[in-house]
């Protein structure tokens, strides 16, 4: 699924929002912040956060703005939910890196949700890398939005990266969204 | 001092429909909302080894 916070008030910073599953528990759910303003492809100023739903039925976002503040106005904001069939990645583990994934380039395709699930990342011990390449003569990558969750762990340090070797992180989460 | 939980309706949201003139109007305000997915996403796991 993919949230959209647009037009938003003078004075609205990010939205916050968390999603409860059909059983109403949002302790069994999963985050939706957006965490930075982007231009999204229709040319709009715009937060937004993915997730992944792992089953059919119901679903209940609460939104909240992240200085736990509010008025009258200036808190105003548009809000849509977009929902897309997603594929999984068919990942491979390299030989030279034990926690290192590559998604083939034929598995990468724009404007497509995918996912990766993998049980035995074992995050609170060791970096893991999943890297995502693209063939030249398709379209130009831009515009990937990622969502890590890791229900087990306690803090989880998340950052990407664009360059062949995967060396040079990005600056903000701003940029991040938008790669 | 436990805090005041109030059931309230969720607003259904059609999904790809955008709702405007959504608002916080006061300090702590939030808003519910609801959907319903037409198929899972998870189908045919397959763990990586």
């Amino acid at each position: 699924m993919y949230v959209q916070y647009s037009n938003g008030g003078a004075l609205l910073p990010s939205v916050n929002a968390t999603l409860a599953p059909s059983s109403g528990k949002f302790s069994a759910g999963q985050p939706l912040n957006g965490p930075g303003s982007f231009t999204n492809q229709g040319g709009q100023t715009v937060q937004a956060s993915v997730a992944l739903l792992p089953a059919m039925g119901a679903y209940y976002p609460l939104t909240y703005p992240n200085n736990f503040l509010g008025a009258a106005t200036g808190y105003t904001h548009d809000f849509v939910v977009r929902t897309l069939t997603s594929a999984a990645f068919s990942g491979q583990r390299a030989r030279d890196a034990r926690h290192q994934y590559h998604a083939a380039g034929n598995d990468y395709q724009p404007g497509r949700c995918q996912w990766f699930l993998c049980r035995r990342w074992r995050y609170a011990t060791m970096p893991g890398t999943l890297i995502l390449s693209a063939t030249t003569s398709g379209r130009p990558i831009r515009d990937v939005m990622v969502q890590v969750f890791a229900p087990t762990a306690t803090n989880v340090t998340f950052a990407l990266s664009s360059d062949p070797g995967c060396a040079m992180t990005t600056a903000n989460w701003q940029r991040q969204l938008r790669r | 001092m436990f805090p005041t939980v109030t059931a309230r309706a969720a607003t259904p949201l059609t999904l790809g429909t955008a709702l405007p003139g959504q608002n916080f109007p006061a300090a702590l305000s939030t808003n519910l909302y609801s959907f319903s997915s037409t198929q899972a996403n998870q189908n045919h796991v397959r763990p990586v080894q």
